[in-house]
């Protein structure tokens, strides 16, 4: 199954209807409202505020010192615990590498079924996601979706439902990683807290490499040991500390040099 | 640990600021309201030696009048019995005699007024000539009668102790003076009948009729010459006691009559009318209040690091684990501080199509 194919064949279904003709501008010059931001157009005169500078090379120098982006692969971004900027680093790491290799197919997966946001970040429709693929058996196909990057896809995770179990630690999910790897260079799981879920262990396990997350000023040192020591030696390619902000003035940091 | 203090610092400015702010901002108001009322009284004396005078007043060539005699006050402001002499001569009498209310007294003279501000206390200003005596308690009369009680009692012990230190001295030279008389006296009785018995025993000598004569005749009588040597020394003893003690009493005039002019209260103490204000109070109190706000400070930016586990850059992680790298927070300040985790994950993923978040603090 080539869901590349499928999905230049089907087109980009779940973006708004002018998306495709805003990637062509720019990322830059693109600004648009979600369901729930109304007030976005009043941010549109600062939207230059919004580029995060230097972003690129940040998450350029992450993938580098992790080793990914050169060979097909699939990574898995994990934390300790819930709101540590996994989802953060998970798509910067997919727009810098699928942006600094065009010819490879990144594909970024929202495994945390708990708190799915990539859905309601791009703006597009939660369902199909991951969870239909795993619990109702729809094809890949159905969940991944285009964005303005051509060669990077999203999986967000779909709907979550009671009463529908443990659906990560299904033998189903392998075969789905399998079939992402198959159709893509890079897949970036972007799972869910390991101290919150233990389903993230279980992905861990089906990840070449994976990277912890961790929040600067909130996540105690002890629970992230913790968390890494539930990581297999052997596929931990090391720690992104997240929400990095010096509250020492700038003038004074030059000063005392620090 | 200097960066982490820093980041301490300005991560909780607030909450570090508020001791040295807010406890003198507590405390100098209800100092000032609560701080009694003082009343001051002050004495100025002039201190000098009368230079036409020639007297002994235990001055120093290197030690002014005003310092002798300002450090002789605040060493008898020291002792009991001035303390009990200043207390017996204003309103404090019944404090005198009981133990409690002898050290009563003597925290009421001898300590300054600035611990509790209960009490009086005596405060000297060094000058060349004038001594200026500050007395400082909580009610008029009291300061009054202190101010005055310690300069009377002063000029008193002053002049009993040089009038004792006189009569002593008198007494002495004139003992000496009584005891060379009756040397003398015994020395010319003795010479007398020593001349007397001679002539009986020999009638027919003849008395010696000059001095050269007696000479001769005590050359040629041992025991004359020594009756006659002893009442020339007697004669020389009383001389000198007579003078000694003439010396003695001058010396006892002058001092008495010197020293009314070498401690002249040219400012006698008066009534205040008004309490003083305690500028000096004022000012220690919220500088005091600062340093222990400053102190609560640092102990509170020490205790917020001790107690920060939190992973803030790679040196608070375990050893052996590679740092791939730092995100740093989008820093927007329209956007909400709760928001901007968002703000900041929507802005990596906006070359690859994703929305902004509101600026009114929804997603």
């Amino acid at each position: 199954m080539n869901v590349i194919a499928d999905l230049q064949h089907h087109g980009a279904a779940g973006l708004p209807p002018d998306a495709e003709d805003d990637t062509a501008t720019g990322a830059g010059a693109w600004l648009r409202t979600t369901s729930s931001n109304t007030d976005l157009a009043k941010l549109g005169d600062v939207q230059h505020e919004w580029l995060f500078k230097d972003c690129d090379e940040l998450f350029r120098g992450i993938y580098t010192r992790a080793g990914t982006g050169f060979a097909a692969e699939v990574l898995a971004v994990c934390s300790a615990v819930v709101g540590e900027g996994k989802t953060t680093v998970s798509v910067g790491l997919a727009v810098s590498i699928a942006q600094d290799f065009p010819d490879r197919r990144v594909l970024l997966v929202e495994t945390d079924l708990q708190r799915p946001i990539l859905a309601d970040d791009f703006g597009i429709q939660s369902s199909p996601g991951l969870l239909d693929c795993l619990v109702n058996k729809e094809p890949l196909l159905a969940a991944v979706r285009p964005t303005f990057l051509a060669n990077l896809h999203i999986v967000p995770a779909g709907v979550a439902a009671s009463g529908r179990g443990r659906p990560l630690r299904s033998s189903h999910m392998a075969a789905v990683v399998d079939a992402m790897r198959q159709s893509y260079d890079v897949v970036i799981l972007d799972l869910p807290a390991i101290l919150a879920n233990s389903d993230a262990i279980l992905l861990t396990d089906l990840a070449d490499g994976v990277i912890c997350v961790v929040r600067a000023g909130i996540t105690p040192v002890a629970m992230v040991n913790r968390a890494v020591e539930q990581i297999d030696p052997s596929k931990l390619r090391g720690v992104v500390i997240n929400g990095t902000d010096s509250a020492i003035p700038g003038w004074l940091r030059r000063l005392a040099g620090i | 640990m200097f960066r982490k203090l820093l980041e301490a610092f300005f991560r909780h400015k607030l909450l570090v600021l508020l001791p040295p702010v807010l406890i003198p901002g507590i405390v100098s108001p209800i100092a000032v309201v609560a701080m009694p009322p003082v009343y001051e009284t002050t004495v100025s004396v002039w201190i000098d030696h009368p230079p036409l005078l020639n007297y002994n007043d235990g001055s120093s060539t290197w030690v002014s009048g005003v310092q002798s005699q300002s450090g002789r006050l605040s060493e008898l402001l020291r002792t009991r019995a001035f303390i009990s002499d200043v207390a017996s001569r204003t309103s404090l009498a019944p404090l005198v005699g009981s133990a409690a209310g002898q050290a009563r007294l003597a925290d009421l003279i001898a300590r300054d007024v600035s611990i509790n501000g209960t009490s009086g206390a005596a405060t000297t200003s060094v000058t060349d000539h004038l001594l200026v005596i500050r007395i400082q308690a909580n009610t008029a009369q009291l300061s009054y009668e202190l101010c005055k009680a310690i300069v009377d009692a002063y000029q008193e012990k002053t002049a009993a102790d040089q009038t004792d230190q006189a009569s002593v001295a008198v007494d002495f030279y004139q003992s000496q003076l009584q005891t060379a008389q009756q040397q003398l006296a015994k020395s010319t009785q003795d010479l007398r009948r020593y001349a007397i018995s001679v002539q009986a025993n020999n009638p027919d000598a003849a008395q010696p009729a000059d001095a050269q004569g007696g000479f001769a005749a005590a050359m040629l009588d041992p025991k004359l010459g020594a009756l006659q040597s002893n009442v020339q020394a007697g004669q020389l003893d009383v001389k000198n006691a007579q003078a000694n003690l003439n010396q003695a009493q001058q010396s006892a005039m002058m001092s008495a009559q010197g020293q009314q002019y070498g401690f002249q209260v040219l400012d006698a103490p008066q009534l205040p009318t008004a309490a003083t204000t305690q500028i000096k109070k004022i000012v220690i109190y919220p500088i005091a209040a600062a340093v222990v706000g400053l102190g609560l400070a640092a102990m509170l930016l020490v205790l917020l690091v001790a107690s920060d586990r939190s992973v803030r850059s790679e040196v608070d992680l375990a050893s052996g684990l590679r740092v791939l790298g730092t995100v740093p927070s989008l820093q927007l300040k329209r956007i909400p501080k709760k928001l901007r985790s968002v703000a900041t994950r929507r802005a990596i993923g906006v070359p690859a199509g994703m929305a902004l978040p509101a600026s009114g603090g929804t997603k």
